[in-house]
């Protein structure tokens, strides 16, 4: 499935200054394993060792947390819009 | 005509050149490797700009700007910058620099290396949060709609107010925050201040009485249909588009650096020691974090006696993922969707929950939760044993902190300090049908002596 994916400022180097990519994936695993053949070395800004998203990645996709939806497994329809935010701040 | 010198001409120090010569001022620009390597850079500049030895620019420069790699810093000429404002624009990477032990312990910042370097010159920094690419095409005239903002620190003031016109004249001017209502009040009111532009981004659903206290300094508020959550999410995507300066987002090392002020004051009013607990309401975590960091710097420095702080998080029941974290022992924050009515903490995905999990557990510290009802009896109780009105945040804090006497993680009689961090005025709503006028009366004595009886007989019984 083709989505649309917003790069946040610190990961555009990989991307080439990109801040939107495309990519055709069936779900958000899958999207890191492409993004990675697309830009090598996203991936390892994205997921630990183990496979397991990073600390203060944040993956959203059409504005809903992963976390709420079914994390990495979470499949992917034409035209999702997929934002990656690092760490949200917040107050207090 | 003003002249700025340069010490360093890498990508921060050529584009601070071309701005100044492109606003009139005359530049001198050196490098370690010496003035004909720059020739290229001169030409470029035209007739305002000379190659010259970091003495010279030193010397020649009414301002001088600082922009070597930090590890160099002790290279800079010292006395022919006696007096004079020197800008730095560095930050350390510990990668190219090598590390530095007294930035790694956070005994001291970079700004304070360059200054007591430099004891007689006036150091501001500036220019270190921006990539050296958009200093020439981010900036816009004064009073542009959305024109960027950029932050110094000093301590002289009459050299930040040289170092921020210098900076309003290379185009730089818009501040922004997400907040649930109290980060929003302040950033309008400090904005309205400065003559900044502002943005302010709040849930749509926020208290009236936050509202009215940011509208009041006249910023844009903008009211995002969603939670607070949201708003973060969304404001870290302006953020990157919009290049605009959100105090909490993208300048969030300065403005969690702030936080360290309430455990400063804490410190203070105790008579410069750190109590044995402290109870924080936790929001994004970061104020919890910052009060332990703060009173681990005191103790570095001396100026209180060595010892423990317990650091307790007091969060909603409604919204609690890291006193969660804290009670399941674990480091994995789980979000939630916050329901209740403490909206000021009301944060499902806290940036700094990690962070301020870390501090209980290495404190020896705990959390609780409260819920709505235990947060408003917080509230009353504050008020009616200490004559403290506070919003609905301190009632979690005093439900929280008194849950935690009575399941012994605070000892009775261990000296605890809670922080109270929002007036009551400001969500007067939760208590508008808790609390019952006594009497109404016509005004003659008679009346009034009527009703006292009354009420005498009532409190009797």
């Amino acid at each position: 499935m083709a989505v649309l994916v917003r790069i946040p400022t610190p990961l555009r180097s990989l991307t080439r200054g990109a801040a939107e990519v495309q990519a055709d994936a069936s779900n958000v695993q899958d999207l890191i394993d492409v993004l990675e053949s697309q830009y090598p070395g996203l991936r390892d800004r994205l997921v630990e060792n183990g496979g397991e998203l990073r600390r203060f990645i944040n993956i959203y996709i059409n504005q809903e947390d992963i976390r709420f939806l079914q994390g990495a497994s979470t499949t992917l329809k034409q035209g999702d819009e997929v934002s990656i935010v690092p760490a949200i701040a917040g107050g207090v | 005509m003003t002249t700025i010198g340069l010490i360093g001409a890498g990508r921060i120090g050529s584009q601070l050149a071309r701005l100044a010569v492109a606003r009139g001022y005359k530049v001198v620009i050196s490098n370690s490797r010496g003035p004909e390597t720059l020739s290229a850079l001169v030409a470029e500049l035209g007739p305002d700009a000379r190659a010259a030895t970091p003495v010279e620019a030193a010397q020649a420069g009414d301002i001088v700007v600082v922009t070597v790699p930090l590890k160099n810093y002790r290279t800079v000429p010292v006395e022919p910058l006696t007096g004079k404002i020197v800008i730095d624009t560095n930050n350390y990477y510990p990668q190219r620099d090598g590390h530095i032990p007294e930035l790694d312990s956070e005994s001291t910042t970079t700004s304070e290396l360059l200054q007591a370097h430099l004891p007689a010159s006036k150091v501001v920094k500036a220019f270190n949060h921006i990539y050296a690419a958009e200093l020439t095409t981010h900036g816009q005239p004064a009073g542009t709609p959305n024109r960027r903002a950029l932050v110094i620190a000093g301590n002289d003031d009459a050299a930040k107010a040289t170092v921020t016109r210098l900076i309003d004249q290379f185009g730089f001017d818009t501040v922004a925050c997400a907040s649930t209502g109290n980060l929003a009040n302040s950033v309008a009111a400090h904005a309205a201040e400065a003559r900044l532009r502002s943005y302010v981004f709040i849930p749509a659903d926020l208290e009236s009485g936050k509202v009215i206290g940011t509208l009041v300094y006249e910023p844009t508020v903008v009211e995002v249909e969603g939670t607070y959550d949201e708003v973060n999410r969304l404001c870290a995507e302006i953020g990157d588009k919009y290049h605009w300066a959100f105090v909490n987002i993208n300048l969030r090392p300065y403005y969690a650096e702030g936080s360290k002020t309430y455990g400063y004051e804490i410190a203070e009013q105790l008579g410069w020691r750190a109590p044995a607990h402290v109870v924080v309401p936790c929001a994004g975590g970061s104020l919890l974090t910052k009060i332990a960091k703060a009173f681990r710097e005191l103790q570095d420095l001396g100026l209180i006696p060595e010892g423990r702080t317990a650091m307790h998080a007091a969060q909603a029941a409604g919204c609690g993922p890291i006193v969660t974290m804290i009670r399941n022992d674990t480091d994995v924050l789980r979000p939630v969707r916050p329901q209740t009515i403490a909206k000021s903490l009301a944060i499902g995905n806290p940036a700094d929950g990690y962070y301020a999990y870390r501090a209980v557990k290495e404190s020896g510290g705990h959390g609780e939760h409260a819920t709505d009802e235990e947060i408003i009896e917080g509230m009353r109780l504050l008020a009616r044993t200490e004559g403290i009105f506070t919003e609905t945040a301190g009632g979690v804090t005093v439900a929280a902190t008194r849950k935690l006497i009575e399941s012994g993680r605070i000892p009775r009689d261990e000296p605890v300090v809670i922080c109270i961090t929002g007036n009551g005025l400001k969500t007067p709503d939760v208590l508008q049908d808790r609390l019952s006028r006594d009497v109404t009366i016509r005004p003659s004595l008679s009346a009034f002596d009527r009703a006292l009886a009354d009420l005498e007989s009532k409190t009797v019984a």
